[in-house]
């Protein structure tokens, strides 16, 4: 079995990394050259950067600065936000991107995805969805509700049917809750699915991750919580290794060996002091 | 430029600001969880975390508590120490130019509470040195001692095996609403990097081949501890003021009526509470910060005020404008100390203007924020309390007649 993925969601506005909650309220928290230097010192498997500004404002995600931020970081970097045609993601390929992700362009028309997986190859292509449950099933929303939604397994259908390479599920409801991903939600994309599904939305806590390593084979992707802690990436990591789940352990930040409480985070420790040894 | 339709933060401002649709900055929505949040559960966490961290042996400091004698460090001390029976280490980074009252203060301080004091003074002369060479990189004078001070406490936690340090408010949630209280954000040596040093790392400057040798050597002294140190240490840096409804001003008098804390009069801001130690921060340095970004101290101190709704909008704006454009009293002290004419002063500053907000803008946006207008408290206390003894001694400071403290 491939090693699950823990991946970092930074989402921008503008030019601005900002934190998300429940889609509704964003907090400023800086630039994104600086937050990916970090990131790649606390050892994150993948990125993906997504400006959830650049479709209502009929934009692209700003290239020059991705441009610039992903000279900081080594692994497979994500971009997506307002990428609409073939010339959109060869913009992103050429501006430092290994992959895009498409919501609102693939909802909007599919036309373009099917020739951009033949140039580019499916591995790039990485479709995105927002999901809501209402009234008992998941819906696909896109652009702030301008769209009309559509349930979640049609729009899988087509997502694989058009080539996608990856899966981005994204839980509205969850956002910034800390509640834990939406299992329901991931059980039936992962059923239903036969490309790699990344899940996001909810995470709040190591355990999370964990919980949903367990149940479903997917990769997970954290977005707040990447910037509350020291070594964020890496805490996770030590905890996940220590439940022996079959991911790729931080080899410098190595927390493996520490006790965790019930969440998944440090447990504090005692030191003796300096004065006291002999 | 977008100014908030609530508080008086503008979209210049340095750390980045977000605002909604009804023109309300992020920094005044995480506010208002002051009012929402159930603060004796906050407290309650709080308590749980600091007995964690209590030293069982006996054989060590429970935590470290980085203080400067001239801002929160007295309630940040009482409450850990006091209210949650901790046996902290204070800490104290000499950002030198210090007041009689800042000196005064820092001794108070260990005295009343009865605390062990660690100082780190880094010779005055390459203080020089450095403030003189990140002035011409980038427009800061400050710069040292801001990585000093929040360096010191980390590097003294990774040598001492003190794993725990509590500072007091975070000023990233406080002004813009960076986080909300609930994250429960902690120290990281990125926040570092990007806000409190401007994006400059010591161990970036030591990169810039432009940098002299003999400052390379100082810069040494502001590294952060190894990522292996501290995990090794498991350090964590937690704040206060994501578990205490956090009222600095309210905080401050009760710190005078019980420990007697001295205020001190300041050139930029009407807020006597904070900052009293430094001869340049709300002087110099803040003269510097408004020439580049067209934001001050009394900005922040006014916002404070209005969203704890004891200052009307239309009263901070006076404020402002009264004082962002004071002197810079100790200037001339300043650049005789640096050893620059004010002639060159002024030409390296003005190669790091920015955009700056017109005061007019406040103006403007005064008539449109009727709806989100806050409503004034009926009996907060609204005056801001002096006791200092600075009309005593006048001219006695730290670099009296050539003398560093």
């Amino acid at each position: 079995m491939l090693r699950q993925r823990v991946i970092a969601l930074i989402l921008l506005k503008g030019d601005l990394v900002v934190q998300s909650f429940g889609f509704n309220l964003h907090l400023p928290i800086g630039k994104l050259d600086i937050v990916l230097e970090y990131l790649e010192l606390w050892d994150v498997d993948e990125v993906i950067v997504l400006d959830i500004d650049a479709t209502k404002k009929n934009n692209t995600v700003n290239f020059d600065m991705i441009k610039a931020a992903s000279k900081k970081i080594f692994v497979p970097l994500t971009i997506g936000g307002g990428i609409s045609s073939v010339k959109d993601i060869e913009l992103a390929l050429h501006n430092g991107a290994d992959k895009v992700a498409i919501n609102a362009g693939f909802f909007n028309n599919d036309g373009f995805i099917e020739e951009a997986v033949q140039r580019f190859g499916s591995q790039c292509i990485v479709l995105a969805a927002d999901v809501m449950l209402r009234g008992g099933s998941y819906f696909v929303w896109s652009n702030n509700h301008q769209y009309k939604p559509v349930s979640v397994t049609e729009w899988l259908r087509d997502a694989i049917r058009v080539g996608a390479g990856e899966i981005f599920i994204n839980s509205i409801d969850n956002d910034g809750k800390k509640t834990g991903f939406d299992m329901d939600l991931m059980e039936i994309i992962e059923k239903n699915s036969s490309v790699p599904l990344i899940a996001a939305g909810g995470a709040g806590c190591p355990f999370h991750i964990k919980q949903l390593f367990d149940r479903i084979d997917s990769a997970a992707a954290i977005g707040n919580i990447l910037h509350h802690k020291e070594h964020s990436v890496s805490l996770i990591k030590g905890y996940l290794v220590a439940k022996n789940k079959n991911v790729r352990g931080s080899h410098f930040l190595n927390y493996n060996d520490c006790i965790f409480n019930p969440n998944g985070e440090l447990s504090p420790t005692e030191h003796l002091s300096i004065f006291f040894k002999r | 430029m977008k100014v908030c339709s609530r508080c008086l933060y503008s979209s210049n401002h340095p750390f980045g600001i977000v605002f909604d649709q009804e023109g309300v900055c992020s920094g005044c929505r995480v506010h208002e969880e002051k009012d929402n949040l159930d603060w004796e559960v906050r407290r309650e966490r709080l308590s749980q975390i600091l007995d964690g961290f209590k030293n069982r042996s006996k054989t060590n400091y429970d935590c470290i508590i980085p203080v400067s004698g001239g801002k929160d460090s007295y309630f940040v001390v009482d409450t850990v120490k006091n209210k949650f029976g901790m046996n902290p280490l204070l800490v104290s980074y000499n950002t030198h130019y210090n007041t009689l009252i800042g000196i005064r203060n820092l001794q108070n301080l260990k005295t009343k509470f009865g605390c062990d004091l660690m100082q780190l003074n880094i010779n005055p002369n390459s203080a020089r040195g450095l403030a003189k060479y990140t002035f011409n990189k980038f427009g800061s004078i400050y710069w040292h001692n801001h990585a000093g001070a929040t360096v010191f406490p980390v590097q003294l936690a990774v040598k001492l095996k003190i794993p725990l340090i509590v500072w007091g408010l975070h000023q990233g949630v406080d002004q813009v609403g960076m986080f909300s209280h609930l994250d429960e954000v902690e120290m990281t040596r990125k926040y570092r990097k990007e806000h409190d040093l401007m994006g400059f790392e010591p161990e970036d400057l030591f990169k810039d081949s432009k940098c002299p040798s003999h400052i390379k050597e100082e810069l040494k002294k502001y590294f952060y501890p190894s990522d292996q140190e501290i995990v090794d240490v498991q350090v964590r840096g937690i704040f206060l003021s994501n578990y205490i409804r956090w009222d600095s001003k309210t905080q401050h008098e009760e710190m005078i009526e019980k420990y007697d804390y001295h205020t001190n009069k300041q050139a930029r801001t009407f807020n006597p509470y904070e900052d009293g130690h430094s001869l340049i921060y709300n002087n110099v340095h803040d003269h510097i910060k408004y020439m580049k970004f067209g934001y001050s101290k009394v900005l922040d101190h006014a916002v404070q005020e209005i969203r704890l709704r004891r200052m009307s909008r239309a009263d901070g704006v006076e404020l402002v404008k009264k004082y962002s454009n004071k002197k810079a009293e100790s200037l001339g002290l300043f650049l005789s100390y640096l050893n620059i004419s004010s002639h060159v002063f002024s030409e390296i500053l003005v190669r790091f203007e920015e955009d700056r907000v017109v005061l007019k803008d406040y103006e403007i946006i005064e008539s449109k924020q009727e709806k989100n207008k806050l409503n004034l408290k009926k009996n907060g206390k609204k005056y801001f309390l002096t006791n200092d003894f600075s009309k005593y001694e006048p001219i006695m400071h730290s670099y009296y007649k050539g003398i560093y403290l």
